[in-house]
């Protein structure tokens, strides 16, 4: 756990130290309008398991959502804060499952209730403009519910695991207040002595808002 | 004006998206569905000499004391009957009590029950919604719903019903450490909602299937 910690603590660092630098570096070429300082984004995201998590649960989850705050540190950076949230289910049918060397039958269901935080970076390939790409990284925490249900017995793992997520998306700028924004998200909360690793792509598709 | 229309679509687009997300997954859909079937064994067993069992003629009902007068025996020969059955289909014999009342099997099977009520509580406060689960053991219980106005603000209940059924086989050849207890050897646990019209079905056929799932009980497996 001191572990990740220190390596939560690093990459904050790391990105925060990137981002501010290039505050000076960007201000010679852009002035700033107060409608870019923050931006706030909303969406509607869809998950896609992969690796070990898709042995629990493997369909596609339809539904999740992320809300975002983005401090502009210049025209091409941003800083922030971001949390979501989804949930992925899958139907086996009457299994077996083994617990405690004896064995449960019934109809088996799968629920992973993921909630992801980061602290995250981003870059854009353009500072003005309708349409903006951008790249970005987030570093934080996925605190994973893994339920299994058999019959009318429930079992629970929950777990926090350090997390990293790159992402690439673009924002289509609306008006003065807001946009458009699509975003590809790759979430990868690594493995603990207990738990097993969890990752999954997320697509986002929703709002963002300037203010 | 514009600001204006900007909140507004903020608040539908948050709106929309709660909505979409507030939907459940799946899960259960049937009565059926909440079935469940538990077996465990002690590994140091070998079911393969077992050749000959003694079944009792009652179930025992795991009831308050007070309470033992009022139970109704009706499913005991239906348990007993579909237990046998599975015990039978083994290759094991049923000894029955001599004279004395005694018996000299290689396993002895005991069947009990429990009848448990779980209440889900709800009530609404305002916009928002909060809920409450308490769960306890009312042998007799009924099946129902209600609506009470406690504390000023309406309440919602459900109750349901679950029964479950414990088969054990004790050996008694192995003794435990406390004097005069034996050893369980195996032990099948069903359980399910006593809702519905095919009870008895449900029941049969998760007594089978907790056989089923036991095959190292089957006298040709080492």
């Amino acid at each position: 756990m001191k572990k990740y910690i220190s390596l939560l603590a690093i990459s904050l660092f790391v990105c925060i130290g990137v981002s501010k630098a290039q505050i000076y570096a960007d201000t010679k070429d852009y002035t700033y309008t107060r409608s870019t300082e923050n931006l706030f984004l909303i969406d509607y995201s869809m998950g896609f398991p992969s690796g070990d998590i898709s042995d629990f649960v493997s369909p596609t989850s339809f539904r999740g959502f992320t809300m975002e705050f983005r401090h502009m540190t210049s025209k091409k950076f941003s800083i922030g804060l971001s949390a979501g949230f989804q949930s992925f289910y899958e139907e086996f049918g009457e299994t077996d499952v083994m617990v405690n060397n004896g064995t449960l039958h019934g109809e088996t269901y799968h629920y992973l209730y993921s909630v992801p935080i980061y602290a995250n970076a981003h870059f854009y390939t353009s500072g003005e403009g309708k349409f903006r790409l951008f790249f970005g990284c987030g570093v934080g925490t996925i605190f994973n519910d893994r339920d299994t249900m058999v019959g009318s017995v429930s079992m629970s793992d929950k777990t926090w695991q350090f997390a990293v997520a790159p992402e690439v998306g673009f924002l289509i700028q609306a008006n003065d207040y807001m946009g458009l924004q699509v975003r590809g998200t790759y979430d990868m909360a690594f493995e603990t002595n207990d738990t097993p690793a969890a990752e999954y792509y997320r697509l986002h598709v929703g709002f963002y808002y300037n203010f | 004006m514009i600001k204006r229309g900007l909140y507004l679509n903020f608040l539908a687009l948050i709106v929309t998206i709660f909505a979409f997300i507030g939907c459940e997954n799946r899960g259960p859909e049937y009565i059926s569905d909440y079935d469940v079937v538990y077996t465990n064994y002690d590994t140091g067993k070998q079911f393969s000499e077992v050749q000959t069992y003694q079944l009792p003629d009652t179930v025992i009902y795991l009831v308050p004391k007070e309470d033992q007068e009022d139970i109704d025996h009706k499913y005991d020969e239906f348990l007993l009957t579909a237990i046998k059955e599975n015990l039978d289909a083994l290759g094991w014999q049923q000894i029955p009590k001599d004279q004395e009342g005694t018996v000299d099997a290689d396993l002895f099977i005991t069947v009990s029950a429990l009848r448990t009520t779980w209440i889900n509580q709800y009530w609404y406060e305002d916009w928002w919604f909060w809920w409450g689960n308490y769960s306890g053991f009312y042998p007799g219980w009924g099946w129902g719903s209600g609506y009470y106005p406690w504390y000023g603000f309406p309440v919602y209940y459900t109750t349901y019903d679950t029964g479950t059924v414990f088969i054990e086989m004790l050996d008694p050849t192995k003794n435990t450490e406390e004097e005069g207890q034996i050893s369980s050897v195996w032990v099948g646990v069903v359980n399910g909602l006593l809702e519905g019209s095919n009870i008895k079905g449900r029941i049969e056929s998760n007594i089978d299937q907790a056989f089923t799932q036991s095959p190292y009980l089957k006298s040709t497996i080492q």
